[in-house]
Formats: C-alpha cells, structure tokens, sequence
C-alpha cells in the first residue's frame, strides 16, 4: 500500500470563535482526482488555505510526501511541489498569458543576482528553461493562440485555463484547483474536465473544490463531503452521492429520509 | 513584460544615438552652467531611476529614498574627510554602508505592506534627518559638511592620469556610471528576477502561490535600489563639495517620486526623462516668479489624473494606437 | 513637581490639537478607505487663513477660525470632488500621489505667498493662570476646552442626527449604503468638509503659541499618521485616545528626555509598533 502523496491528519482552523476546520484527516494517493464537495460555507477552500500555508493551521498536521509541511510558508509550499489556484480567479491581469506562464517556473530556476547582471550561461539556460516550460504549458491548456494577449482581457474561462497553467508551470506534484469551473458557463465546461483528465494522464495527482455535482461526481476517482467543517464521508462518488448524510447536508432532512 | 527587444530595433537604436550624443556634448557645449545641469540631471536621474525599481516595478512605495540618497553622500564625505581615506575605496564603502543600513530599514520596513510601508518608509526618512541632524559630533548637523573633494586622479598605465577637478572630466564621470546603473537595472528587469519583482507588484499572493519568496524578493529590490541612491549620493557629495542634512530630506525623496511618476513609472527610460525635464526646466526658471515646487504639484496631479503611465507610458500606449495593436 | 504637571497639561493641550487632526484624517479614511496625505497641507491652510483674517482684516479670533473652517471645509470639498473622485477606482497609489502634487501647492504656495518665517499670531488669552500649583496661559486651556466641544458635538451629529447616521453607513459598506439609497457622492464630500474644517480649528488654535509656517503641517501629519495607524484606521476613539496620548508622550519625553530628539522618539514607537503589528495595533485593513 503505497504511503499517500497528501495526508491531512486532524487539521483545525479556528477565527476567532468560529471553527471553520473541524478535526479533518483525509488522504490523497498518488495520481487520482480527488474532489471536495459541500454546501456553502462547510469549510473547503479554508481548508485549502491552511494546506497550502496561506493561513496558519489551529491545530493538526499536513504531510506531503510523508514530510510534514504544515504551517510551512504558501511559497515553501509550492517549492515542495503543491500548487493552487484561487476561486477568485487569480492571473496577473496586466501581463501578456505567455508572460504569465513563464513566470510560474520561476520558482525552479536561481536568478541569482550576479549571474542576472553579468549574463552568464547559466542565467541564459534559466531563462530558456523557463521560456521552453511555458511554451510546453501554452500548448497544454490550449492558450497559444492567446499566448500575446492581456491576461485581464482573456474570458473568464480562459482565466481559468491560465490560471491552471500557471500553477502547473511550477511543475507540481500535486494540483489543488478551487472551483475551477466556477462562472464558467454550460458549453465551456467541457474544455476544462477534459484539461483536467488531461492532466491526470500527465501524472499529477489532482485536488478539486467543486460545486458542480456533474463535475465533481463525475470527474474524481475519490470524493470528500465536509459540513460545517467537519467531514462527513468520503469514498467513490456512488457511494457518496448516495449517502444520507450528504443528502442531508445539502438538502435537508426530508429529503435523506 | 519583458520580450526582449530586437537587435536592431529602432528603439535601440536611438538610446544608442543618445548615448553617442551625451559623450560627444562637452565637446561643443562649453559653458559650465549647462555642463552642471546635465551632471545633476545625470545624478538625480540615477537616483530616480533606481528609486524606480522598487517602485515601479515591484509596486511597493518607499518614501525613505531621499535618506539613503543622503546616507551615501554623507558616508562618502565622513569616510573622505575624517578617515582620510580615498575616494575610490571611500565610494565602495559608503555604498556598502547605504545597502547595510537599507538592510536593517527594509527587513523591519518590508513586514508592512502598502501605505503602512509608505508612511513608516517616511518616518525611516524623518529619523535619518534628525539623525544627520543632531548627530553633530559625527555629521557636523545643521553646520553641514564642507570640502568634500573631487575624486582623485587614476593614473594611466601609458603616463598621465584622468583628473575630475574639471567639470567635462566630472560630467564623463557621471555619465559613465549613470549608464552602468542603466544597464544593471535593464538587465535585472529584463530576468527572470525582474519577472519576479513584476509579480509581486502584480499580485503579491498569487506570486507566493507560485512559488515566489515575497520577503525574499522585495528586499532583494530594495537592497538594489537604495544601493545605487546611496552611489548617486556619493557623486553628489564630491560634485558640489558641500552636504548639510536637507539633502537627506523627505523633499528630496518626494522630487524623486514626482521625477518617476512624471517620466512614468515601470519604465526604464521614464525617471530619466523626469529627471532631466524637471531639473532642465526648474534651472530655466530659476528666477521666474512661479515657485517651483507648485508647479511641479500641479503637474502632477493632472499626470496621474489624465495621464496614467507619465509621460514614457502615455507614448508608449499612443505608440500601441499608432501601430495598430490596440491595448486596453 | 509643578514641572510635571505643567508637562502633563501641556500634553493634554498637544494632545488636543492631535486628536482633531487625526480625527479629520480618520474620518476621511473611514470614506476614501486611503489615508488623505494632504491633510496637514490643509492644516497649515487653515492657519494661514485665520492669521490673514486676524491680522489684515483684524477679526475676532473665534470669527477668523469659524470663518477659516468653513474656507477649509469648501476646499475640501473642491479637492474631494476634482482629485479624489476620479481618482476613485484607480490604485491607492494614484491617490497617494495626487495627494503629495497637492502638498506641494499648498505648502510652497504657502511659501512663495507668505515667506518662510514663523508669523506672530496676535495674542489672544494672555491671561495666567493658577491651576494645580502651576502657572498656564488661559489660551492653553481654551485650546483643551474647545478640543472637548468639537468632539462632543462631533459624536452627537453623528450618532444623533440622520446625516451622521448616513456617514456612519456609508464608512462602513459603501456599496451597502448606496443600495439603501444613500447619496454617497454627497456623504463623500461631507466627510472631507468634516475633515478638513477639524484639521483648521486645531491649526487655528495652537496657531497662537505655535506659531504659523508652511511647513508646519509636515511633523503635524506624520504624527497624525502614528496616531490612526496605532489607534486603528478609521476609528474615532482611536484617533481620539491616540491623539491625547501622543501628545503626553511627547511632552513628558521632550521635558524629560531631550527636545531634539522627541520627535524620533514617536517615530520610533510607530516603526517599533509596526514591525510587530504590519497592519498597526488594532488590526483592520
């Protein structure tokens, strides 16, 4: 039984009074989709926060590649091989999508300060790796046609392919994705499962907050539900979708009954 | 961003004429009045330029620019004057002092983000003011700091030696290492360290989330920028000769900023253009009855209402219309 | 003894004069959700503007501040309604910037109309007086007095009157506010003229002992800036406690410490506090 690549053992976030992470555990294995589903407010992309060290974890503990990360620093993080995107989708608006893309590898590469002045070999292999990395990643999400254009003036869907690309940029092993169908319409939804599977077959293991029950039931291999912060199931999506406690959760308990 | 630009480039090609130009200048103009204007349009606009870099291109507003401007120059004249030392080895130092210090302000200055970072990088600036000051055993205060000589002459393998007591000998001084200060901050914008200070300015989390060490990086543009304040501060102090603690003042700070913001910010040519057009124009005017600094408020405030990118942003966009390739 | 408690009276009387400033720039920040770099620029407007009153056209004094406030509160409005507003949508830091071009018309207008010498305000409440085994002019307790006044009726306009509900409103959810059908351009440049006519009475009442100057906004603001920031960017106790607190700081440390180097002392203590607490005592934005 291979060890997992994500291990979330009792995680807790609490604000203040409020406890929005409830004593999590849940594991991710090494190249599934694994989704996280759940009314609103249950928790899911706190949950991804306190993963990814954007906020410091109240209690608990994260390993990633049996490595304990938690409360580790959002770009040690990244270093380690876990990358994000935002729910509110975040892509340096005011940069060109190819600009966009080369600088998600910059995290592989030292640009030292030196080696930038004086343009040395090194330096000039950096920048071609980084360069070659979002050509490679411009053809993976279907972008190169757009690869001039403002990342501000790209559709909302595009946004979201760019933004995937760039934490892919950063070669991880790991991809946690927040809603990535979120304000996307009915037809484009379609493109984005498919960039997903896409990268499931390129071997990085996936993560998805999802509120789309069609995508986040059909998609994943595994599904998580939390409530309120607190899991209440996790397994293959016909189990889960069946599963009076989710029923519950989502819509009351006439319905589970 | 940084695609970086053709060879031949018309561009290149005339920064290429300019620089020619500017070495050929003293050769046909020899009155010393305009020779000074441009060595001090040269030295602020090193000062600009590299207050830019941090400003401009890694988006965070330091307001302390001014003080290590001053704490250079006063490095330099205190290293000259009261250790005796020379002033090659005396300008190494007094950088390497300005970017020690800049250190110790930015680690703490840098934990604040936004107009935190603006207001407490001014109060940096108020306390090496009084610093410079009150500290009159060491700075000579309020008295100021007089007889800081020229640079002292390199001599030549072949005999002979370059000496700086002339103003042309002073003005191939500056320009020399205005443009090595060009092309340090070209090279550093058009990297991948550029393309990180870019994204901090662009969107710090989004930048962590990839990977990019925000502490890390901002001081790293910091560090570079009050590095070469403090080395325009040391060719200040051996030009005029004289330093009292104004020079460190948070004024001076604020001409800095009005110099990028009207050359346009997150250019490179820009806080030089700035620079020069302010400095050219307020030593035209100087007896003219329109205060100086008025003028200058004024024009700023109709810039960065109406003319967002300054004067080289607001070329650039027209030059987008011009060519066809729309913008936003 | 009697030297402290003239210290601590003096600092009450400093103190005052910060509370009101940093209160206008409080205020202006609860709205622009910017701090409003002009604002000692104004202050040292206001001054002026009663001196010239006082001087030239020999007014009342209380006349030539009232008058001066009113002027204050116009040019706010102005400034609100020509630089702010367009500038509303964009970075803070075009905000910031048009705020320093209008620091630099004010100040050096300042300069270039009134000189730079320190102008002798013609003296108002000479009289002495005995308080506490101490000996203070009238004029410095005129100055916490009328500091006590404006604050009250500032606190009852807006928690008792509709308009100051509004402001409350609006400060709080801008969006919100407009929704319920607040106007909120108006509220925008009422704030301002709130703002600015403050920073002119405390201008106009230090003006006396202080004297006048254009640059004697300069260490004014940055302290106001200590303060909210320590006290909490748009809260009135904040600005209020912070003021009156700065103002002893300052007056015990510069009686017993050293004069010349007081002011970094508040400096100091903003950097010190910063480094601990980026975003300042209270938390917030």
């Amino acid at each position: 039984m291979t060890p997992a690549l994500l291990e979330v053992k009792g995680l807790c976030k609490d604000f203040g009074g409020l406890r929005a992470v409830d004593a999590v555990d849940f594991q991710i294995r090494e190249g599934e989709i694994f989704s996280i589903i759940g009314p609103n407010g249950s928790g899911k992309t706190t949950l991804f926060n306190v993963i990814t060290g954007f906020y410091p974890a109240t209690g608990g503990r994260v390993f990633f590649r049996g490595e304990d990360i938690t409360n580790l620093k959002p770009y040690t993080v990244a270093q380690k091989g876990i990358a994000r995107t935002f729910q509110l989708t975040a892509v340096f608006s005011r940069d060109t999508v190819f600009d966009n893309l080369v600088v998600g590898h910059r995290l592989r590469v030292k640009a030292a300060l030196l080696g930038t002045i004086f343009g040395g070999r090194r330096t000039r292999e950096e920048e071609r790796a980084c360069r070659d990395k979002a050509e490679e990643i411009l053809e993976f999400t279907g972008l190169t046609r757009d690869r001039s254009k403002i990342a501000g003036s790209l559709t909302q869907e595009a946004q979201k392919r760019l933004s995937i690309g760039m934490a892919l940029a950063t070669d991880p092993r790991l991809l946690l994705l927040d809603e990535p169908t979120g304000g996307v319409n009915f037809k484009e939804i379609s493109n984005l499962v498919s960039l997903i599977e896409k990268i499931k077959k390129n071997r990085v293991t996936v993560c998805l907050i999802e509120h789309k029950m069609k995508v986040a039931m059909e998609l994943p291999d595994r599904v998580m539900v939390l409530n309120y912060g607190r899991k209440i199931t996790e397994g293959v999506p016909g189990e889960v979708s069946q599963d009076k406690r989710v029923i519950e959760a989502y819509l009351g308990k006439s319905y589970a009954a | 961003m940084g695609t970086p630009a053709n060879l031949y480039s018309p561009k290149r090609l005339i920064v290429l004429l300019l620089i020619l130009l500017a070495f050929t200048i003293p050769s046909f103009v020899t009155s010393r009045f305009y020779l000074h204007i441009l060595i001090m349009c040269f030295i602020w606009g090193m000062a600009a330029t590299s207050m830019n870099l941090l400003m401009g291109y890694t988006g965070q507003v330091n307001l302390a620019h001014g003080a290590f401007f001053g704490i250079g120059a006063y490095a330099a004249g205190l290293l000259i004057l009261k250790l005796g030392l020379n002033f090659w080895p005396a300008l190494i130092l007094a950088c390497i002092i300005t970017v020690a210090l800049g250190f110790f302000i930015g680690v703490l200055a840098l934990r604040t983000k936004g107009s935190y970072f603006a207001i407490g990088t001014m109060c940096f600036n108020v306390i090496v003011t009084v610093i410079i000051d009150s500290w009159e055993e060491l700075t000579e205060g309020a008295r100021g700091l007089l007889g800081i000589p020229r640079p002292s002459p390199i001599p030549l393998p072949w005999g002979g030696q370059i000496a700086f007591t002339s103003i042309p000998s002073y003005y191939y001084l500056v320009l020399i290492f205005l443009l090595l200060t060009l092309l340090v901050i070209y090279r550093i914008v058009h990297s991948m360290m550029g393309r990180s200070f870019l994204a901090i300015r662009g969107n710090e989390e989004l930048a962590e989330s990839i990977g990019i060490h925000a502490m890390r990086t901002k001081l790293l543009s910091f560090l570079i920028s009050t590095g070469f304040a403090g080395l325009a501060g040391v060719l200040y102090a051996s030009y005029i000769g004289f330093l009292s603690p104004e020079i460190s003042d948070y004024h001076v700070t604020f001409e800095f900023l009005i110099f990028c913001l009207i050359g346009g910010l997150g250019t490179l040519g820009g806080p030089l253009i700035g620079a020069f057009l302010l400095t050219v124009v307020s030593e035209l005017l100087h007896g003219v009855a329109v205060p100086r600094l008025v003028a200058y408020g004024f024009l700023l405030v109709i810039i960065i209402i109406f003319l967002r990118g300054g004067i080289v942003g607001g070329a650039q966009m027209l030059w987008l219309k011009v060519s066809g390739k729309g913008g936003r | 003894m009697s030297l402290f408690i003239q210290q601590v009276l003096n600092g009450i009387m400093l103190g005052s004069v910060y509370s009101l400033v940093a209160l206008g720039l409080t205020l202006e920040y609860g709205i622009l959700h910017i701090p409003n770099f002009t604002h000692g620029a104004l202050y040292m407007a206001g001054a002026y503007v009663t001196f010239l009153l006082a001087t030239s056209l020999g007014l009342n004094f209380w006349l030539a501040m009232v008058i001066s406030m009113m002027a204050l509160a116009l040019i706010g409005i102005v400034m609100e309604r020509l630089v702010y507003r367009p500038l509303m949508l964009e970075s803070p830091l075009s905000s910031f910037i048009a705020a320093i071009g209008m620091i630099f018309i004010f100040v050096d207008g300042a300069l270039y109309i009134f000189g730079p010498d320190f102008k002798r305000f013609p003296p108002v409440h000479t009289q002495v007086v005995q308080v506490l085994g101490t000996t203070i002019t009238f004029q410095r307790i005129i100055i916490i007095l009328v500091t006590v006044a404006l604050i009250v009726l500032l606190h009852l306009f807006i928690k008792k009157t509709l308009v100051g509900a509004t402001i409350e409103a609006t400060a709080q959810d801008m969006e919100g506010a407009r929704l319920m059908g607040i106007n909120v351009k108006r509220v925008r440049m009422m704030v301002f003229a709130l703002g600015t006519a403050l920073a002119a009475a405390a201008a106009s009442l230090i003006a006396p002992i202080h004297l006048v100057h254009p640059g004697m906004g300069g260490p004014v603001i940055l302290k106001a800036f200590v303060i909210i920031i320590l006290g909490g960017m748009g809260s009135i106790p904040g600005a209020i406690i912070g003021g009156f607190l700065l103002g002893l700081v300052e007056s015990l440390s510069g009686g017993y410490i050293s004069t010349s180097y007081h002011e970094v002392f508040s400096f100091g203590v903003l950097v010190t506090v910063l480094a601990i607490r980026p975003t300042g005592l209270f938390g917030g934005k």
